[in-house]
């Protein structure tokens, strides 16, 4: 597997984005058979690109599978259109697969285009997913921070940013960063045209309760919402076991 | 314009690699998708696969010609496959081709789109590479490039040993006019030559040398020129400038100046 250190342009964030991209290697004598697969996988708060590849094992894990691992830096943003003008859901679920798919033999096709995050990407994964349902196939939250209104209160990196980030407290129910109100909408789609969820959680993380609660409204809505935990924390140990977890269930079959 | 560093396996050189890479990025959707043309772009004898970027604005021309443009490190390996090492003149020549072309399916694959150009030990490189790949590569762009055929190793026996053994130079496949001349007589296509050096440089002579030797040929089957700078010794100043020449003969223009 090769790994690409990319900077790219990009007119939705009107500045240029650091990219890492793990993407199978082939030979002239064992060519691709079919295009390959793409997981879009985002970071956390604090981090950057590299966060997936210094703190998993994410890079020996995909060896042999036909599946491209696209990691954009997400630059504090929550993945969302920010009121600071910029657009980073329609970057992580419009452009950044457009150019991808352009340079890389990766499919083109919805079914074949996944996306997941742990923390504020977990958040930024069922966002773009649930904003964009005709890109992604699959949603993968690892301890997402489900709930947006704690980054207003919560001592992390973010409550500084928060409302310029999704805009005054009062604003967010019922608007487009408002995780239920995604699913409300979402729930009015047929069911072929809606991905299908995973949420991944530790039992000692403090986002438990919430992902807990937004897991029982995804399945009143009628959501095809998968969940599982075992004993772990807000934490890389937790989210090096989680992404075995992820590959499982992506089952990507077809081994190059 | 997109920008990267991609590492990579050789699996003629048994280990990890890496390589400099700048490729378009289409702008809209209605963008065309013809294939790039592509430049393989080798450093000189001191340097490794940054020392274009650093050292040149290879990627405002790349973006003002709409090319894609591949630096690849070779350590001191000179480009070729050593007497006393690894085949680096197989991977660089034709394996990282293949392995470019599997990331990128929108690289060209035409020889007539497929340049290949270096400084230095890199233009020694890139004649080498170019003549020994005729299929592979339409044109060399070769800057302060000598034969090392034409080296007097004396003092040098050791760096002689490691790159290319006990062997006849001028009669060996290292030597460049001895290639030259296997090519036109096998009838291959041979490509595009286009050669330059600066009055100052210290190995003016051996640049002259190979300037006799592609002049040599009726017909001129290299289509050869040669841009002898005055004023311009062994420095980046005449290869920054040399490289956009280089694409200028090839008719690869920048689309708006």
């Amino acid at each position: 597997m090769a790994l690409l250190h990319i900077q790219m342009e990009s007119r939705a964030l009107h500045m240029p984005v650091p990219l890492d991209v793990i993407l199978p290697q082939t030979a002239p004598s064992c060519p691709l058979q079919r295009p390959l697969k793409a997981l879009y996988l985002l970071h956390g708060s604090s981090e950057n690109q590299s966060a997936w590849l210094l703190k998993s094992n994410i890079y020996r894990y995909v060896q042999d599978l036909p599946l491209a691992v696209i990691l954009p830096a997400g630059n504090n943003s929550m993945y969302v259109n920010t009121c600071a003008g910029q657009d980073y859901t329609d970057f992580l679920s419009w452009e950044l697969p457009t150019v991808c798919e352009d340079w890389f033999p990766i499919s083109r096709d919805r079914e074949d285009r996944y996306i997941c995050g742990s923390s504020m990407g977990g958040y930024g994964a069922f966002h773009a997913a649930m904003t964009y349902p005709e890109q992604f196939s699959r949603a993968i939250s690892l301890s997402g921070a489900v709930d947006a209104s704690s980054i207003y209160h919560d001592d992390d990196d973010l409550s500084g940013q928060a409302v310029n980030l999704l805009g005054p407290e009062g604003e967010l129910p019922g608007g487009p960063n408002d995780l239920m109100a995604l699913a409300d909408k979402l729930a009015d789609r047929p069911l072929e045209e809606i991905p299908r969820f995973l949420s991944l959680c530790g039992n000692q993380d403090y986002l438990l309760e919430d992902n807990l609660i937004f897991n029982e409204y995804m399945e009143r809505c009628g959501l095809p919402l998968e969940f599982e935990t075992w004993d772990g924390s807000h934490s890389w140990d937790f989210w090096d076991e989680a992404i075995c977890r992820v590959l499982e269930w992506l089952d990507i079959r077809d081994r190059i | 314009m997109a920008f990267m560093e991609i590492q990579f396996y050789s699996e003629v050189l048994r280990m990890d690699m890496a390589a400099y890479v700048l490729i378009p990025q289409p702008k809209d959707p209605d963008a065309s998708d013809e294939p790039y043309k592509t430049l393989w772009l080798y450093h000189g004898g001191s340097g490794d696969h940054t020392s274009w970027l650093r050292a040149s604005r290879i990627e405002t021309y790349a973006i003002e010609r709409n090319i894609a443009v591949i630096m690849p490190g070779v350590h001191k390996s000179c480009f070729i496959n050593m007497n006393m090492g690894p085949r680096y003149g197989d991977f660089v020549g034709r394996e990282l081709v293949e392995i470019m072309r599997g990331f990128f399916p929108r690289l060209s694959r035409r020889r007539e789109d497929n340049f290949v150009s270096g400084l230095s030990n890199g233009g020694y490189g890139c004649i080498h590479v170019g003549l020994s790949n005729p299929d592979i590569y339409g044109a060399i762009g070769a800057f302060s490039a000598g034969d090392k055929a034409d080296v007097d190793f004396t003092s040098r026996q050791q760096e002689k040993q490691i790159l290319f053994g006990d062997v006849d130079m001028p009669n060996s496949p290292y030597c460049l006019k001895y290639v030259g001349r296997q090519l036109i007589e096998s009838g291959q296509t041979p490509p595009v030559v286009y050669h330059a050096c600066g009055t100052e440089d210290p190995w003016l002579d051996m640049n002259n040398r190979m300037r006799n030797f592609f002049t040599s040929f009726p017909g001129d089957p290299f289509r050869y020129h040669y841009d002898l700078v005055e004023g311009y010794g062994h420095q980046w100043e005449l290869w920054d400038m040399e490289i956009q020449k280089f694409l200028d003969y090839l008719g690869v223009m920048p689309r708006t100046r």
